[in-house]
């Protein structure tokens, strides 16, 4: 990937007086043929007409300064899945707008996995005033983790304000990313990710070392 | 021109090597930037710094695109004139 | 449609003008906050503001942050799943292709280890090329299409 200055998520990109426009379908569809080079990935595997929506919100969110590779996922996701066309422009619109909360939250410093990870907890129920608050708490660094973690408490079924009071004290005295992953853990009875995520194991090991089935979400 | 030769080697062959020829090309490079009309310079620092499309630039600035591209091209090539004597490559 | 003025591949001098701009932080940003004088009082006080938040980002410690954020770790998935005969992990690190990442099978227990850059992915398991499973021993990820998925963060 060839670097450019200022890089793609620079500020450069997104102080630029667009003012967020809502994009009812409808209008994405009329908006199609005035639209830049279409992804590969997309042409080579959703019908065109979905391709196409999905490229409009990509030049959205670009214009905006935000990252589109994650709405690239959510559409390969869905069509991964076997999804049909209007749940995945549904599922990447909803990101996209969950994006822009992210962005106008957390600032124009907010990295494409801060980004990513806002959106998640968005989706969880997370408040975007807590988004913001979290900005604030930990101003020069990274935010995915904590984010990251308060999704993940909530969509596991920690109820939303204590997984907020969680991760907001945890915040406010500073604590590590490693700290907010084993909380995590720790609540849910998970174990997805560390500061050394699951790295390959030692050759021993102990037999029967399995959790029980968890049941079938919803 | 290099015959026979790709853009990219091209490219490839193009070195700024010693720290003091490497400040004066920036002088250069702003000297000639100083030297175009500010809606050709603007147009030409958004299109090739700032790596903006047609569109973008058209959103930020106003104009047409049809009118950044002249703007654009005519940078480009009073550039190449300002430059093209001090340019080692 | 291509343009003359669309990239400057064709252009040598041109090209190393541009990359000059684009790869000499400290005196590009003064070259190009200068060059710019000429814009209305109100795009160059916010092209500056942006300059200035972008020489801290990108001059000081985010440098640093963006160099981590590139390297990959080492991360591995696992699934026990003994009745199977082929398993992939398909998510957000390789384009949900259903393909891509084949796990090996030792005693029911099926592995591969993937290099991730830090962040959040989504995934799950597909047995046998048709049977989606989500990670239990991952949190779950909230469900755009009605199939299990699980959720890794990454961190340095």
């Amino acid at each position: 990937m060839t670097s450019t200055f200022p890089p793609r998520s620079s500020p450069l990109r997104t102080d630029r007086g667009f003012s967020r426009i809502a994009l009812p379908l409808a209008a994405l569809l009329v908006g199609a043929s005035q639209l830049s080079a279409q992804d590969p990935r997309l042409a080579a595997r959703l019908p065109h007409g979905t391709a196409l929506a999905i490229q409009a919100l990509m030049d959205s969110a670009g214009r905006q300064g935000l990252p589109t590779d994650p709405l690239v996922q959510k559409a390969l996701e869905g069509q991964s899945k076997g999804a049909d066309s209007a749940q995945i422009i549904a599922a990447v619109h909803g990101l996209l707008t969950r994006l822009e909360t992210g962005r106008a939250e957390l600032g124009p410093n907010a990295s494409e996995a801060d980004l990513v990870a806002a959106a998640a907890a968005l989706r969880a129920g997370a408040s975007s005033a807590s988004l913001h608050a979290l900005r604030l708490l930990r101003p020069n660094q990274p935010l995915f983790v904590p984010l990251s973690v308060l999704a993940d408490l909530m969509t596991e079924g920690i109820p939303a304000d204590r997984a907020w009071d969680s991760v907001r004290e945890m915040a406010s005295s500073g604590a590590s990313d490693a700290a907010f992953l084993s909380l995590r853990d720790r609540m849910t009875g998970t174990s997805g990710g560390g500061t050394s995520p699951r790295l390959p194991p030692v050759p021993e090991r102990p037999p029967g070392n399995q959790r029980p089935d968890r049941p079938e979400q919803p | 021109m290099i015959r026979g030769a790709t853009a990219e080697a091209a490219l490839e062959q193009v070195s700024v090597p010693d720290r003091a020829d490497r400040l004066s090309w920036q002088e250069e490079i702003d000297r000639a930037l100083a030297q175009l009309a500010p809606d050709q310079r603007e147009a030409f620092l958004l299109k090739h710094v700032e790596e903006l499309n047609y569109e973008e630039i058209a959103g930020l600035t106003g104009a047409s695109v049809p009118a950044l591209k002249m703007r654009v091209n005519r940078a480009c090539e009073r550039l190449r004139t300002l430059l093209k004597d001090v340019y080692h490559g | 449609m291509a343009d003359p003025s669309d990239d400057l591949h064709h252009d040598p001098l041109l090209a190393a003008v541009s990359r000059e701009l684009r790869t000499a932080p400290g005196p590009a940003l003064r070259s190009v906050a200068r060059a710019l004088d000429a814009l209305s009082r109100e795009r160059r006080r916010r092209w500056l503001a942006a300059s200035a938040a972008a020489a801290v980002v990108l001059l000081g410690i985010a440098l640093d942050l963006r160099i981590r954020a590139r390297a990959t770790l080492p991360v591995e998935f696992s699934v026990r799943s003994p009745a199977s005969h082929a398993v992939t992990v398909v998510g957000d690190f390789n384009d949900w292709n259903r393909a891509a990442a084949p796990l090996t099978r030792h005693d029911g227990e099926w592995t591969v280890t993937l290099k991730l850059r830090p962040g959040r992915y989504r995934y799950a398991f597909l047995l046998d090329g048709s049977r989606w499973t989500a990670d239990h021993r991952s949190p779950s990820a909230d469900n755009d299409f009605d199939i299990p998925t699980s959720v890794i963060t990454v961190a340095n």
